[in-house]
């Protein structure tokens, strides 16, 4: 809860979310539950969430160290303790989906990340109000277009016997290879990814982006501050901290690229380039029958996660930012 | 943002598990012994078999041409005049009956407007409920309904995808049949006595028994379908070399049209293979040398079918996005001309899809190619279906239910299953069955009793008495040389655990050559890699389960 608390500068208006504890109210922790009772079962249907689908969940973790078979459950399937892992760190295919992984994660870094605070800043820059909501509303759309419309539209335009090559074969020119091309598969994907959720992703920017203070950009602009000066010197270090904030949340998640995407276009260009760390959880657990490995190669990239995600906020807070948490 | 389903989802999957360890004391009641984990307690060999269901043909019309041994199929023109009646029995009791089955068409009309439902209903006596698992999703399907385990159908229909665990599956969850069908038990119901051996071998027992009722289909398994008028403007002849094959294809293509069309999930096994492997002589999966089960992938004729399909796609002559398109998209392709020809199932030979086709052009089919073609010959069974353990009335009601469906041509069960109701769905003249546009919404392509249910195979053809002589000639001169794949039926522990894998590698590295992406000689690394993955493994437990066969 503590991210979602706003720092405002007096502090005076913001409400009594917790009360200084002073020795005149202290209260018993009965006194409290009974004070707070109303958020507290407000609270509960989220807490039971996490309990369940989350908490719960990390017990099928023991899956990791079993040779797990559906239908006769975690008690009776046989006990192999860390052979899934000897076999994982053994296994090329592995290393080959964690080096497929990788790479398109680092190309979805560089790429995918800055674009959404680039589109953000130049709708920001549009002075129309109905222009601007028109923009806004466009590029939204895509984000509610499930995985499978996008990479068929993306086929039925570049595949080969899309459309593009459809109008080069009309000009007598050769066909190009995209679809299907190993050596364009990431760039492809990552196209994809800037494509479907650019536009959504501009949407923490543009409300952090219409809390930096008007009066700044005056001042800045009588000290004479053209364009560029006061995107470097007012708005970026205003929204810096929200922009850290999404760096430490896609660091944390840096191995999680996503499934249905590289799921649907795997066979196009083949597991030598195709596959990734999810694709091959299922093709390994979910095809193959193989949940045992699969649990241990999901638990391996849990674990990288959550290393990442420690590493990324201590480096923030290094970097005098708040980052995701403060322990 | 697009999260992941995949680790989370598996772990959800893991939870759902654990719910499920309740039912797991069902398990302990049917086990085999325990000992050697799960797996070994399918394979057959060592233990005592029951005898195959007793043959029992049904004596039927008269065809225009008869089929004979090696898998031609008796040949009907004409409809016949009078229908027997196969059931006599109620079949039902009005009881629901559950059921989740594999489609290819699209969902059903609901049961209150679909008047061949309720026919069906009413002719079985049962309030028959149909969950239909469209093709593309069955496996991701079936393998969550399987590890889930509870909550199961009365009626699980399995196609012959290979499943992970599924024959564990079948053997702790659901009903033994022995009992009821195996020798002469089968002729309680007629029909399914009615089903050819070949059919119950290519199903196999689990642990030496009996545990599902094969859907039969005809000898002819994967082949080539072929856009007969546009090979005819070409002047291309029926039968061809390897060399008039390639040139054909060629001059097929171009102008956005290509001449061969492959779709995704061919290419998870065998599947994109099969013609040019039979037309080139690589046996059919397995050949059984000096008892030593030998791959396919391993003799100098597949490679040569692999280079052929490598020279297909080098030539521009296949639909270039073959692998990712759908089996459905690829089958609108060929039937609209973009594509004029298409490797799909032998059962794809049917009225509603010539009806696609309307009179576009004349379908045909592609002839082998090499000097000593084997065509691969199918399993003998599309799938079969199995039942969720019950008290023996009640496995006895779905065996008649399965036995009215299973009712041969010629008889009024059949008609009624396969056309509907007459003067609704269909009406008769003298050219025999005419569907109406009903049909088109209320079939058993809809609402797929035929996978609950098959009688075996014939070819009629209504309103295409051509398309039928043709396909009969066809199997007269392709047949005669095919080959089975000796391990039909055989089980394998390390087949019923990695098959799914392996045969992921074969798609995937068939796939690569066929496109160019590896070279043709990268074929030896990509079967080192399925031997290590349990190729070597198979091929011996293969061995012990033949020489216990014999």
């Amino acid at each position: 809860m503590s991210m979602t608390r706003v720092r405002s500068g007096a502090g005076a208006t913001s409400p009594p979310m917790e009360k200084t504890p002073t020795p005149a109210t202290r209260m018993g922790p009965l006194g409290r539950i009974r004070a707070d009772r109303v958020l507290l079962v407000i609270a509960v249907p989220g807490l039971l969430y996490f309990l369940v689908f989350h908490y719960g969940a990390l017990f099928g973790n023991v899956l990791a160290f079993q040779n797990y078979i559906p239908f006769l459950g975690v008690s009776g399937s046989e006990w192999v303790g860390l052979a899934h892992f000897e076999r994982m760190f053994g296994d090329p295919e592995f290393w080959n989906a964690v080096a497929n992984t990788l790479f398109i994660a680092t190309l979805q870094l560089v790429f995918f990340f800055p674009a959404p605070l680039a589109l953000a800043l130049l709708l920001h820059s549009i002075v129309g109000d109905t222009v601007r909501k028109f923009v806004q509303s466009v590029v939204y759309l895509p984000h509610f277009l499930s995985w499978v419309i996008v990479i068929a539209l993306f086929q039925q335009m570049l595949g080969g016997a899309g459309v593009v090559n459809g109008w080069l074969s009309d000009l007598g020119a050769g066909s190009i290879s995209i679809i299907g091309n190993p050596g364009a598969y990431g760039p492809l994907v990552v196209a994809q990814l800037i494509w479907k959720e650019c536009g959504w992703a501009t949407i923490i920017f543009l409300a952090a982006l219409s809390q930096v203070d008007e009066q700044q950009y005056e001042a800045a602009a009588i000290d004479g501050a053209g364009w560029g000066r006061r995107l470097w010197h007012v708005t970026l270090p205003a929204i810096r901290p929200v922009i850290v904030l999404l760096l430490v949340l896609r660091l944390g998640e840096f191995l999680s690229i996503g499934f249905e995407q590289f799921f649907l276009q795997r066979q196009s260009v083949g597991p030598e380039v195709g596959e990734v760390l999810d694709t091959f959880v299922y093709y390994t657990g979910f095809a193959g029958g193989d949940f045992g490995y699969a649990a241990a190669v999901g638990l391996f990239k849990g674990v990288i996660g959550v290393i990442l995600i420690y590493t990324a906020n201590k480096v923030a807070h290094r970097l005098g930012e708040q980052g995701v948490y403060k322990a | 943002m697009d999260n992941t389903i995949s680790r989370r989802g598996l772990l959800r999957m893991a939870g759902a598990g654990a719910l499920g360890l309740a039912a797991a004391p069902l398990l302990s009641a049917c086990g085999s012994g325990g000992g050697g984990g799960a797996s070994g307690g399918v394979s057959n060999a060592g233990k005592q078999l029951v005898p195959w269901p007793a043959y029992v043909p049904f004596a039927g019309p008269k065809p225009d041409a008869p089929g004979d041994a090696p898998g031609v199929q008796p040949l009907y023109l004409k409809y016949p005049e009078t229908l027997t009646q196969s059931v006599t029995d109620t079949v039902g009791d009005g009881s629901k009956v559950t059921a989740l089955v594999v489609t290819f068409g699209p969902p059903p009309a609901p049961l209150a407007q679909n008047r061949y439902w309720q026919a069906i209903n009413k002719a079985l006596n049962v309030d028959l409920q149909i969950t239909v698992v469209p093709d593309p999703e069955y496996g991701q399907k079936m393998t969550t309904l399987m590890a889930s385990g509870s909550d199961l159908p009365d009626i699980i229909m399995f196609t012959n995808l290979a499943l992970p665990h599924s024959l564990e599956f079948i053997q702790a969850q659901c009903a033994d049949l022995s009992d009821h069908l195996a020798g002469d038990a089968v002729k309680q119901y007629p029909n399914l006595a009615n089903i050819p051996t070949y059919a119950w071998k290519g199903m196999g027992r689990i642990g030496g028994r009996i545990y599902g009722v094969p859907l039969e289909r005809p000898t002819p398994a994967n082949s080539l379908f072929v856009n007969r008028t546009l090979m005819d403007e070409a002047g291309i002849p029926k039968n061809w070399t390897t060399e008039q094959y390639l040139d054909a294809m060629r001059e097929l293509s171009g102008d956005r049209k290509w001449g061969l069309g492959w779709f995704k999930t061919l290419f998870s096994g065998l599947g994109g293979i099969t013609y040019h492997a039979g037309s080139l002589g690589a046996p059919n999966t397995w050949s059984v040398v000096d008892g030593r089960f030998v791959s396919t992938i391993t003799t100098p004729q597949f490679e040569q079918a692999l280079d052929v399909m490598r020279k297909l796609v080098e030539a521009r002559s296949v639909y270039p996005d073959s692998l990712t398109v759908s089996s459905t998209d690829m089958q609108s392709h060929f039937y609209n001309g973009t594509v004029a020809s298409i490797q799909d199932g032998f059962g794809s030979l049917s009225v509603t899809n010539l009806a696609k086709i309307g009179d576009r052009f004349e379908l045909d089919m592609g002839y082998p190619y090499g000097p000593q073609a084997t065509p691969w010959q199918s399993a003998g069974l599309f799938g079969y279906v199995t039942f969720k353990k019950a008290a023996p009335e009640r496995i006895k009601l779905l065996l008649r239910i399965c036995d009215y469906l299973s009712a041969p041509f010629g008889t009024k069960e059949y008609e009624l299953a396969n056309y509907g109701v007459e003067g609704v769905h269909f009406t008769k003249d003298e050219d025999g069955i005419k569907t109406t546009d009903l049909f088109e919404t209320e079939s058993n392509l809809s609402l797929p009793t035929r996978y609950i249910g098959a009688a075996p195979a014939v070819l009629y053809l209504p309103g295409h008495p051509d398309t039928a002589k043709a396909v009969h000639e066809w199997q007269k001169a392709s047949l005669p040389g095919s080959v089975g794949n000796p391990a039909n039926g055989l089980r394998s522990a390390t087949q019923v655990s990695k098959g799914a894998q392996m045969n992921q590698i074969l798609g995937d590295g068939i796939a690569a050559i066929a496109f160019g992406r590896k070279p043709l000689s990268a074929w030896q690394d990509i079967v080192k890699q399925w031997r290590q993955a349990g190729g070597d493994q198979w091929a011996e437990e293969l061995a012990k389960e033949y020489a216990a066969s014999q």
